[in-house]
């Protein structure tokens, strides 16, 4: 590898006040954290395989996970990661909600317990793990990042270095994922159980709080961000239209995804009463329950969002 | 989305998780990580207003760099958008100015610093200053295409241009790098080497500070209040009246005598008129003789004194007949300083002649 070619390449997106160009650019920090992250994956993957064989839901975790990866592909990388690293706080903005919204979830519901088992014994995370996975807990971890990876004096010296974005996007996954943690946790009796509980936590961690900075945002008379207003223009573009799209991002950029699990929640505990509830009244002369050929079977190998204390592997 | 499995459909137990190793400290560092973001949220909201607690030091400190010893208001000519000669120092002489240099291609720096400052002069309704852009591009900043370029800025921009000789005289008097045109690429397309400074140009005709690239609006609208407020800088220097009289009329006309000190720039008494008379008229001594002047010099750190069988100001066609005790006006007209009304005096024929005798 030549030195011109390792002074042209760059770790991580980083604020540079360059005038913006549309020739791609490469950034061997994102390939390297994305080889490392699908890597792992696939390797304990195929271990699991080698051992015991991997049964449908691992399957499907498979999918979720390459999914929740690309998601953060696309937002780290050329151009959105850039974008959003040095130009438009609204892209900013937008790849906050896509690592929260998009990748850290896919990314949950793509580690299967036995795995997630397996990483907290070496990385000796189970204590974090007890504390993250407490509603509460979650929502403050969520709601603190968001703020302070939206502080002025953090954002400006953070996206000006290719360290200090790397690590603003790193906080951002991790704490989606923690986010998600309390309703997708891989395992089963950990997730908060009732569906109307799982609902308000989504709404108040996801929804509610973060209309508070958006607002904060939206209505400043300045723009607060020095890296974004001293970044070159995209057409008439100015720094305050930039940061009120941002801030109403912020606000309500989140309501397509979030009130879609949301509904989607509803309507599982619907269908699944339903189910109930006609399992009830199927019964024979003896009232016994009589099977059912024509109801339509959940498939095992899917992770829930409405989870049941007794769906959980025995510990 | 996840469907819930039935639990006769979950995968066989697993081995039990041995879920309470590794609580030790890790736990205790989530929290401590935690209040210290809570400290920074704190910190973030408290610091939305200016600490009232902040030192004197930090009280009177500019974002802008001071410009020590304060450099003189440059004294150039170039060409405005409307394809006239526009005196920078006769035009903005006493007045809060920001001047830039730049060209209308520049694809980051020029763009970005006029938006930041007129943006924020527009949100403190300008305070009276005026803006001035000289282009360092001149074969592409047509006046036409300098005027198209100004006008996306909220507020009134100054737009100059001339010839590279011009240009480079015009940045050396201004104490800036020179700008350097980059040679063309394959597409004819360069860049432009250029000073980033925006300096700025108080009421008493001198530079203070000058503000790098990348200040901000929020520094803007902190700074410039307390540049206008600052009673050192906003004394305007120039040409002031110390003193003036008059004489008795005699068939219509009437002799003025006005001192002056000039201590700003070079400049002329180029003019005078008097709204209580038809004709007003500079006269100077050459010798014994006396001729009428159309400007008399006025010299920076030079004073001007007119006294009778002197220099004076000859007022004809008066409109009134004026004795001791009356005052007529005189309104003089300088090449840069803004013209200036004076409310003279009449004084009694005795009283000249002692004047003429001191």
């Amino acid at each position: 590898m030549s030195e011109q070619f390792l002074l042209a390449v760059d770790w991580w997106c980083q604020s540079t006040r360059a005038p913006w160009t549309w020739t791609p650019k490469l950034y061997i920090g994102v390939w390297i954290v994305m080889a490392a992250l699908l890597g792992t994956y696939g390797w304990a993957m195929r271990k699991r395989a080698r051992s015991v064989g991997l049964d449908a839901r691992d399957k499907r975790a498979i999918l979720w996970f390459v999914l929740g990866a690309l998601a953060l592909w696309a937002a780290t990388d050329w151009p959105l990661g850039l974008l959003g690293s040095g130009y438009l706080l609204s892209v900013h903005t937008t790849l906050y909600l896509i690592y929260t919204m998009v990748a850290a979830p896919l990314m949950v519901i793509g580690i299967p317990s036995w795995m997630a088992t397996n990483l907290f014994d070496r990385v000796r995370g189970w204590g974090v793990y007890r504390w993250s996975v407490k509603p509460w807990i979650a929502a403050i971890v969520l709601n603190v990042a968001l703020v302070f990876t939206h502080l002025p004096f953090i954002v400006d010296p953070f996206r000006s270095s290719q360290i200090g974005s790397f690590a603003l996007d790193a906080i951002w996954l991790l704490s989606g994922a923690v986010g998600w943690l309390p309703v997708l946790t891989p395992f089963r009796d950990d997730r908060i159980a009732a569906p109307i509980w799982k609902c308000v936590y989504l709404f108040i961690a996801f929804g509610a709080f973060p209309m508070l900075p958006g607002a904060f945002i939206t209505f400043s008379p300045l723009p607060l961000y020095r890296v974004y207003e001293l970044a070159p223009r995209f057409g008439d573009w100015t720094p305050e239209d930039d940061q009120q799209l941002a801030g109403a991002l912020m606000k309500v950029g989140n309501i397509p995804i979030l009130w879609t699990v949301i509904a989607a929640v509803f309507v599982k505990t619907a269908l699944s009463q339903n189910r109930s509830e006609r399992r009830v009244n199927l019964v024979d002369d003896d009232g016994r329950p009589v099977p059912e050929d024509d109801e339509a079977t959940p498939e095992p190998d899917v992770p829930s969002t409405v989870g049941s204390a007794s769906s959980a592997p025995a510990r | 989305m996840a469907i819930d499995a039935p639990p006769h459909l979950e995968p066989p137990p697993e081995a039990p998780v041995p879920r309470d190793r590794g609580r030790g400290p890790i736990g205790l560092i989530v929290v401590v990580g935690l209040v210290l973001v809570a400290i920074g949220i704190v910190a973030f909201i408290a610091g939305g207003d200016e600490d009232p607690a902040a030192t004197d030091a930090e009280q009177t400190s500019f974002y802008g760099r001071p410009v020590e010893p304060a450099i003189e208001r440059p004294d150039f000519t170039l060409i405005g958008t409307d394809g006239q000669p526009y005196d920078f120092q006769a035009e903005t002489q006493g007045q809060l100015t920001f001047l830039f240099f730049g060209y209308t291609n520049c694809p980051d720096v020029c763009p970005i610093s006029m938006a930041t400052l007129t943006d924020a002069l527009s949100k403190l309704n300008r305070v009276g200053a005026k803006v001035v852009f000289v282009t360092t591009d001149p074969s592409r900043d047509t006046p036409e295409r300098l005027a198209e370029w100004l006008r996306m800025f909220p507020v009134d921009v100054v737009g100059l241009t001339g010839s590279i000789e011009q240009l480079e005289a015009a940045q050396r008097a201004a104490g800036v790098t020179v700008a350097i045109a980059e040679a063309p690429d394959a597409n004819g397309k360069y860049t432009v080497g250029h000073s980033s400074a925006m300096n700025v140009y108080t009421p008493d005709d001198l530079q203070h500070l000058s503000y790098p690239a990348g200040t901000v609006q929020s520094e803007w609208m902190r700074d410039i209040p307390r540049i206008v407020a600052d009673p050192n800088w906003n004394t305007a220097k120039g040409v002031a009246v110390i003193g003036a009289y008059a004489g008795p009329s005699s068939g219509g006309s009437s002799a003025v005598y006005v001192s002056l000190a000039n201590d700003g720039s070079d400049d002329v008494l180029a003019g005078v008129e008097s709204p209580d008379a038809t004709g007003a008229s500079l006269h100077r001594t050459e010798g014994t003789t006396m001729v009428e002047s159309d400007e008399i010099d006025l010299p920076t750190g030079s004073s001007l004194v007119m006294q009778p069988g002197g220099t004076h100001l000859m007022l004809e066609g008066l409109t009134r007949e004026v004795a001791e005790g009356d005052t007529v006006r005189v309104v003089l007209r300088f090449r840069k300083a803004a013209p200036v009304t004076v409310e003279v005096p009449v004084l009694s024929f005795d009283d000249l002649a002692e004047r003429m005798a001191e």
